[in-house]
């Protein structure tokens, strides 16, 4: 544990000393992973799948605040699709028009989940969605999850539409039609998006507990949750899930969990700051660094004060009578 | 000549300042109540344009089936269902907008009282320096 700890205490002056920039790549390597994870749902265009537009708009992304680039998704999504399917960039305009203006306009950060479900997704990793969303969010990132399964699985069924499109001269009405009830009759999205909100709560509730280690024993709670719910409602509405694969998910997502908890901390605290300032006679240029403990690489435990003789609580009473007689 | 403690002062006001952002001081410009009346009636619009697109929406998915039933449908029963719903919709959001707008004020409120505080303690170091010996005279004139 000693050798985590100094671990992350490296890594947080490392963070410390270059936040700027490693900032900046984060948020370059997270867009990356977005339109990549987009453009493995939607790829129905030559144009927007080429990987330099994706670097492209990552590196726009690098530099825009979380609600541009919940734009900017919307914005690249639409642009695969209106190639192939007009009507269905339509509806995905909407869907994503309707989660802004019902919950997402309220507190523009809570779109982080709906874009952290795509990557999950692409990662083949989704369970760990909720333990995150638990220690990272709460309660208000319920809705957006929900919207970003919604998002995944409307991905599939729009796979399917399309192959529908090409393979019977349906009219495109029907084809619409088709995606509705494909969507809202998609039993395993609605068990995902149950369970997940119900672990994303459960995690909120026992992380927010004051008791000792209860950050790791939430993480853990909400697994087995997720696990037993996953099975309970599959059972329940007759859905087909793999298993082994859900099991061996949650099992990843509790330790991805974890790490990001021992992690969270350098985030969290190690803030530089620059500000600028004046007075009356002076203008100040001032970079403020919190104060850290440093990491020691080397220990050197000397025992000094070895245990020669017996302690007297150890010996008998007699002993110790025998001790002070002079 | 600079005055070391004042620029501690300044650089903690103005580090807090960057982190609570411009948020709190726009809030602070509305009363509480017009504040979170405000974002009720953002809610109302929101939520009334977002029933909107869905109602089309199923409209147009059940566009075949009303066509051929255009004399047959019970408008007013209809009408009913659309107007219940639509009101529980939007009294759903409206107390979830409520909540997170009075959460939101109160936290603005917090943020700026501690930004008033250092601000104070600027203020009186900045009397101080005027005069030094205030509180000398002060017990002098007494």
């Amino acid at each position: 544990m000693t050798f985590l700890l100094t671990i992350r205490e490296k890594i947080r002056n490392f963070y410390q000393q270059f936040q700027q920039g490693l900032n900046l790549i984060f948020r370059f390597i997270f867009s990356l992973i977005l339109f990549m994870a987009l453009n493995n749902m939607f790829s129905y265009s030559d144009v927007f799948g080429k990987m330099m537009i994706i670097i492209g708009f990552a590196f726009i992304c690098m530099w825009l605040p979380l609600g541009a680039v919940f734009f900017l998704s919307v914005i690249y999504t639409c642009g695969q699709l209106v190639v192939t399917v007009p009507e269905i960039a339509l509806v995905y305009l909407l869907l994503f028009l309707i989660s802004y203006l019902i919950y997402i306009r309220l507190e523009i950060r809570t779109c982080l989940p709906l874009l952290f479900v795509p990557c999950a997704f692409f990662f083949h990793i989704p369970y760990v969605v909720p333990i995150l969303v638990g220690i990272l969010i709460g309660p208000a990132g319920i809705i957006p999850t929900a919207f970003g399964i919604l998002l995944y699985y409307f991905s599939i069924h729009v796979n399917d539409t399309v192959a529908l499109l090409g393979s019977v001269s349906e009219g495109e009405v029907e084809a619409y039609r088709y995606l509705i009830v494909q969507i809202f009759s998609d039993k395993q999205m609605l068990l995902m998006m149950i369970v997940f909100s119900v672990t994303i709560g459960v995690v909120w509730a026992c992380y927010r507990m004051s008791r000792q280690d209860a950050w790791n024993q939430a993480i853990i709670i909400g697994g087995i949750i997720g696990m037993v719910l996953f099975l309970a409602g599959a059972y329940t509405l007759d859905v087909e899930i793999d298993i082994l694969n859900m099991i061996v998910g949650f099992i990843i997502a509790v330790v991805i969990g974890m790490i990001v908890q021992f992690f969270k901390c350098i985030v969290d605290y190690s803030r530089v700051e620059y500000v600028q300032f004046e007075d009356e006679e002076y203008y100040y240029y001032v970079k403020a660094v919190p104060k850290v403990s440093m990491a020691q690489e080397e220990r050197n435990f000397k025992r000094i004060n070895t245990r020669k003789h017996v302690k007297n609580n150890d010996k008998s009473v007699e002993e110790v009578k025998e001790d002070w007689r002079p | 000549m600079i005055n070391e403690k004042r620029v501690k002062q300044m650089s903690k006001l103005a580090v807090y300042e960057q982190k609570m952002g411009k948020e709190p001081f726009r809030l602070h410009s509305y009363y509480r109540s017009d504040y979170i009346r405000l974002q009720g009636l953002k809610t109302l619009v929101a939520i009334t344009i977002a029933y909107g697109i869905c109602l089309m929406g199923y409209m147009g998915f059940r566009l075949e089936y009303i066509l051929d039933h255009l004399m047959e449908i019970d408008y007013k029963k209809v009408g009913m269902i659309i107007v219940v719903s639509y009101l529980v919709f939007l009294l759903v959001f409206f107390v979830l907008s409520r909540i997170i707008a009075v959460r939101k004020y109160a936290k603005a409120q917090e943020q700026l009282k501690t930004y008033s505080n250092l601000l104070k303690k600027l203020e009186q170091s900045y009397k101080e320096e005027k005069n030094p010996f205030e509180d000398q005279e002060k017990e002098g004139r007494q």
